[in-house]
């Protein structure tokens, strides 16, 4: 196993990877800080684009992104009270009293730290954790993989923050939309109205770009007057490293906890967020300055919220199931360079992509803090660019990467359609990113289940008399379950908070 | 204190109901299908029927229990999105006569413009940055040619 991790990480310290992973954080951090757009945004944006580089920058680059991308939401958290991601919520909770308090700088500098040893205790699961993984999905066939899809599609729970009835919904859409096309048994056209270019079913990269960056720029136009408060940066910048130091119980106990919640793929940073400053208020002994301006909140938080962003990275790679929002542009990825994500990802020549990716992610970690404690600063500027004027560039990177995926007008539209429609879908209140997880994991199930089928005659008990599938059946259910008690379980703590004197 | 006041869920109801209407229209269409073909589209044409269904329903039942009042978009808001899908549409129509570069010197300073963001010079900047930028980018390193239009062809 050291032997291709070796390779991994020779590959990752080339020049190119390295440029890669800068230009990926910086991206991140910049997306993640300006609020409303997302770190989702910034991977569904680079995506088209990691078509013209090979497998591996490409998937280094996004890596930066999205790890940039989470950090970059605790700048805003911190110093707007905003968070700039949905996972740095629990960073406003302390962040924000902070730098109201003067601490600015030393609640930044927690979060720096913090994230960046959440993400190396992540970066280490993933190096060990996905390949022990791999092997046992070796042992997989059509009813597993069919009961996994079960299993992944637990996420639209995570995602479906409001209401579950419109999660389900639209990610129905995206079964439906991932069933267009030639059936994957006998070849005959569905719902393709007679136009060949949907033989080959909905192209999923303009529905991706699509959905994530027209409603942000139509979000713009709601939020066009609104002014941000923010807080100036006072303090060192330098204290990060001792208060990590003093608060180590709660820096191991919220990477663990991270680590954990990004394995599972309904949970993912946010609630790995929400559970790491949970249990710190839980069991810190200044648990009544928690709220008020408590770097403890901060660092439990931040170190929860990355160390789940390499915890997805584990079902994504090694079965295909994607561990979070943001994982299924991974998926993408790996797609658009013919790889398929499972056990064969680990072996053979594609190995080394993998290898690099994981190597690279921990590069990644190391490289985001001395950018990211400059970057605090630079994010105060950030914050004065007006939306008014990143918006349209953002439509014009959407319609580019659209077109230059296949060259193809229609893709422009499709992209559009996509857009437009999941606008008006946010409007009435559902949760996009289901439609992609169902886009994605419906033609997987659909062939599975075909496949498992016929591997007992039509009757579906295969799927609950094989243990493996049982177990994943089992597992999908937990899967269901645990987040909602988890998040009902921190709605409660929150409301006996805010009821005591 | 009092109570959060709530409204009827007017786009449940009318998401709902167009749902319902597009997975039946769909689910008709199966029936023209081979048994192998249609199996899996009438599963999740039927669980998309049936969650719709239950989206009707409960707005029905529940009237204003779920909705919590909400600012809503002002007329001027509505007027600037509804702009901003016709420039959207019209961009991407124009897309194959105008040629990209033509036809992104008028939509990005149009979009600036329906955001709400009126200063000149970073307008032009960044329209230069997006149409001869890009199309430099694209035609040189990733060797993508961006729609010429009429004009260059």
């Amino acid at each position: 196993m050291l032997e291709p991790i070796a390779a991994g990480f020779a590959h990752a310290l080339e020049p190119a990877s390295l440029l890669a992973i800068v230009a990926g954080l910086i991206g991140g951090i910049v997306v993640g800080v300006m609020p409303g757009l997302t770190a989702t945004l910034g991977l569904a944006l680079l995506l088209p684009f990691t078509f013209w580089m090979n497998a591996e920058t490409g998937l280094l680059a996004m890596g930066a992104v999205l790890s940039g991308g989470v950090f970059g939401g605790s700048i805003t958290a911190i110093l707007v009270k905003i968070p700039g991601t949905p996972a740095s919520l629990a960073t406003t909770f302390d962040g924000y009293p902070m730098a109201r308090k003067g601490q600015a700088g030393r609640a930044l500098s927690a979060a720096a730290v913090a994230s960046v040893t959440g993400g190396v205790f992540s970066a280490i699961a993933l190096m060990f954790g996905a390949p022990l993984l791999s092997l046992v999905a070796l042992k997989f066939g059509p009813p597993e993989v069919f009961s996994l899809a079960i299993m992944g599609m637990s996420i639209i729970i995570s995602l479906s923050a409001k209401t579950l009835l419109k999660g389900v919904i639209v990610g129905v859409i995206g079964l439906v939309l991932g069933a267009v096309g030639q059936d994957p048994m006998i070849g005959f056209p569905r719902f393709t109205f007679g136009d060949i270019s949907l033989y080959g079913g909905v192209s999923l990269i303009p529905v991706l770009v699509g959905l994530y960056s027209i409603p942000e720029v139509m979000a713009i136009i709601e939020r066009q007057n609104a002014r941000l408060g923010v807080q100036p940066i006072v303090g060192s910048l330098f204290t990060g490293f001792r208060d990590c130091l003093k608060y180590n119980v709660t820096v191991i106990r919220s990477s663990i906890l991270g680590v954990a919640m990004g394995i599972l793929p309904a949970a993912g940073p946010e609630i790995a967020a929400l559970l790491g400053y949970q249990e710190a208020r839980r069991t810190s002994r200044n648990r009544e300055r928690f709220g008020e301006g408590e770097v403890e909140g901060v660092i439990a938080s931040e170190c929860g919220n990355n160390a789940a962003t390499g915890g997805d990275l584990i079902p994504t790679l090694t079965l295909g199931i994607p561990g979070s929002a943001a994982m299924p542009l991974f998926l993408a990825a790996l797609l658009v360079h013919g790889l398929r994500p499972g056990p064969a990802l680990f072996e053979g020549p594609q190995s080394g992509v993998v290898y690099t990716l994981i190597a690279g992610f921990l590069i990644t970690q190391i490289i985001m803090l001395p950018l990211g404690l400059g970057a605090a600063r630079l994010g105060m500027h950030l914050l004065r660019i007006p939306m008014g004027l990143l918006g349209p560039m953002i439509l014009m990177l959407a319609v580019l990467g659209s077109y230059a995926i296949d060259n193809d007008i229609g893709s422009v539209w499709l992209m559009l359609a996509s857009g437009l429609a999941g606008y008006l879908l946010q409007k009435a209140g559902f949760p996009l990113a289901p439609i992609v997880l169902g886009l994605i994991l419906g033609p997987l199930a659909e062939a599975n289940l075909h496949r498992a089928l016929a591997m007992n005659y039509g009757s579906p008990a295969i799927f609950v008399t094989r243990p493996l599938s049982l177990a994943l059946l089992i597992m999908a259910a937990v899967s269901y379950f645990v987040p909602l008690f988890l998040e009902r379980r921190w709605n409660a703590a929150q409301a006996k908070q805010e009821a005591s004197p | 204190m009092g109570e959060a006041k709530r409204r009827f869920p007017w786009e449940d109801l009318a998401s709902g109901a167009v749902l319902l209407a597009v997975a039946l229209l769909l689910l008709v269409q199966t029936l023209e299908m081979p048994a192998e073909a249609s199996l899996y589209p009438q599963f999740v044409l039927g669980a998309l029927a049936a969650a719709s269904a239950a989206l009707i329903i409960r707005g029905l039942v529940l009237r204003g229990g779920l909705v919590a009042e909400g600012p809503g978009l002002t007329r001027e808001q509505l007027l600037r999105s509804a702009a901003m899908v016709a420039a959207l549409v019209f961009y991407v129509i124009l897309l194959p006569v105008l040629g990209y570069i033509v036809n992104t010197l008028w939509l990005v300073p149009a979009a600036c413009l329906i955001l709400g963001y009126r200063r000149v010079i970073p307008i032009a900047v960044a329209t230069l940055i997006m149409a001869a930028g890009a199309y430099f980018v694209f035609s040189t390193i990733f060797r993508v040619p961006l729609p010429g239009g009429v004009l260059v062809s």
